[in-house]
């Protein structure tokens, strides 16, 4: 056990020393599809150091969103943004210098805030006394879920669940309001995108034996979700970067023939939908929202298996939901809202 | 036979190794080094969770993550590809007509005759 403790602050220290250097090279690097690849090393190290303190759920999303759909998001919008550093600006640079003091100050009463806080995975800490025991001790029993992380997510807190399916949906929502507008002058804006040359033999080869690949093992993290780290939301994510690769090895109006923009709109909503409705149903029932044992007796099994399988549908929904809305970001943001043409 | 500090040693080495392809990416001139040095740290976490999985001795937990990174990982390198490629080289006019590999056969012109509609319909563009 030695070794164990030895291992932890040289690899805590080696990887936030590298987390820090890459959020600096991000902010000092002046073209953006440097700062988005440089973002994309910060969160492979995040993504470890969760794995590190073995939040495997939490490292999962970060696997499947950091890899897969931030960094392209990041580049679909760079390319009809632009920054620049003005130097020879007295007065900003005052501000600048001002905004520097701020930050500097707020940054030493955090690090003096840190001293209040229980050492990491302390035992008689408030957050492992309090709650967490229950939690741990009696899912299983209540809910017939091996993972507590899935139970907690989609049982016991599944209100904050369900909200945020709906903060990803109104993601969506608002980036097509923003975005979607064809006027002459919007046109105008991107005729510099100039047109994908060549054939890309190798690329769509790849695209067509590893995209179902990714598709059958998104649905294997779907529905594994109550036994190993995973769930709706890492599914639906995974799901969504497999029409994204379509998209990027073939072009978007390829990928937008395979799944229409209507059926995107449809499945964004219908995933909330599922999700609020299977609550509803619970409530019809004379249980509260989202009680998912108001199920049993529609499906013929114990109170108990009623909730796994509660826990299931809304996972579904929340799949369906991210699965869309990742698609939609994607097809208006790497497109400039035309659908014409991504990344 | 007792791996376990063979393994730690493994994983502080790999970590080793990963800060010499940070250098790579903060320093390098071009971003093609900076694409090249986020995918191999990219390929280094991979390996990194399924060592720290072997530690733990649960490497059923940590696999999926692992191959959640080996299936998406080329995704944001690809995306980045298209990216260069865009702003460095303009498109000629005909694409079709004037890039056609020269080892691509003819069955191959059938497969993509789906895109190559799109890419016809494309043209409207400005």
């Amino acid at each position: 056990m030695t070794w164990d403790t030895s291992l932890l602050w040289q690899f805590d220290i080696l990887i936030l020393l590298m987390m820090v250097i890459c959020a600096v090279t991000a902010l000092a690097l002046e073209g953006l599809l440097s700062s988005a690849i440089v973002t994309g090393a910060y969160s492979f190290l995040i993504c470890l150091m969760w794995t590190h303190m073995r939040a495997v759920d939490v490292a999962f999303t970060e696997a499947a969103v950091g890899a897969a759909i931030s960094t392209v998001l990041f580049l679909g919008t760079a390319q009809y943004v632009n920054r620049w550093i003005k130097k020879d600006r007295p007065r900003e640079q005052g501000i600048k210098q001002i905004t520097l003091v701020i930050a500097v100050i707020c940054a030493v009463m955090m690090l003096n805030a840190t001293r209040d806080l229980p050492e990491w995975a302390d035992p008689a800490s408030p957050a492992s006394t309090h709650l967490s025991p229950r939690y741990i001790e009696q899912a299983y029993f209540e809910t017939a879920t091996p993972n507590v992380v899935t139970a907690v997510l989609a049982d016991y807190r599944s209100y904050d669940t369900m909200f945020e399916a709906v903060v990803v949906f109104a993601a969506a929502l608002v980036v097509m309001v923003v975005l979607r507008r064809t006027s002459h002058k919007h046109r105008m804006a991107l005729h510099l995108r100039p047109k994908r040359a060549g054939r890309d033999t190798v690329l769509r080869g790849a695209a067509q034996s590893i995209i179902p690949v990714m598709q059958i093992f998104a649905l294997y993290v779907l529905f594994h979700g109550h036994y190993s780290p995973g769930g709706g939301f890492q599914g639906g994510v995974i799901f969504g970067a497999s029409f994204i690769l379509l998209a990027l090895c073939y072009n978007l109006k390829f990928s937008m023939n395979r799944f229409r923009e209507h059926a995107v709109l449809w499945c964004c909503a219908g995933g909330v939908l599922l999700y609020a409705g299977i609550g509803a149903a619970c409530l019809a029932m004379g249980w509260n929202f989202l009680g998912y044992g108001a199920l049993a007796g529609v499906l013929g099994v114990s109170d108990v298996m009623a909730r796994s399988h509660g826990i299931l549908a809304v996972e579904i929904g929340v799949g369906i939901t991210v699965m869309a809305v990742m698609v939609s970001l994607y097809n208006d943001l790497a497109s400039g809202g035309d659908l014409e043409e991504g990344l | 036979m007792n791996l376990e500090p063979f393994f730690i040693v493994m994983v502080v080495a790999i970590l080793f190794l990963m800060l010499c392809n940070l250098y790579r990416v903060v320093a390098g001139p071009t971003v093609i080094d900076r694409m090249l040095g986020v995918n191999v740290i990219g390929i280094k976490t991979t390996v990194l969770i399924v060592l720290i999985g072997i530690i733990d001795g649960r490497v059923e937990m940590f696999i999926d993550i692992t191959l959640a990174y080996a299936l998406l990982n080329f995704i944001t390198t690809l995306a980045a590809a298209r990216f260069y490629q865009r702003i460095s080289h303009p498109a000629p006019s005909e694409p079709e007509e004037s890039l056609v590999a020269p080892s691509a056969g003819p069955e191959v012109e059938e497969v993509d005759a789906p895109a190559k509609a799109s890419d016809s319909s494309r043209k409207e563009t400005p």
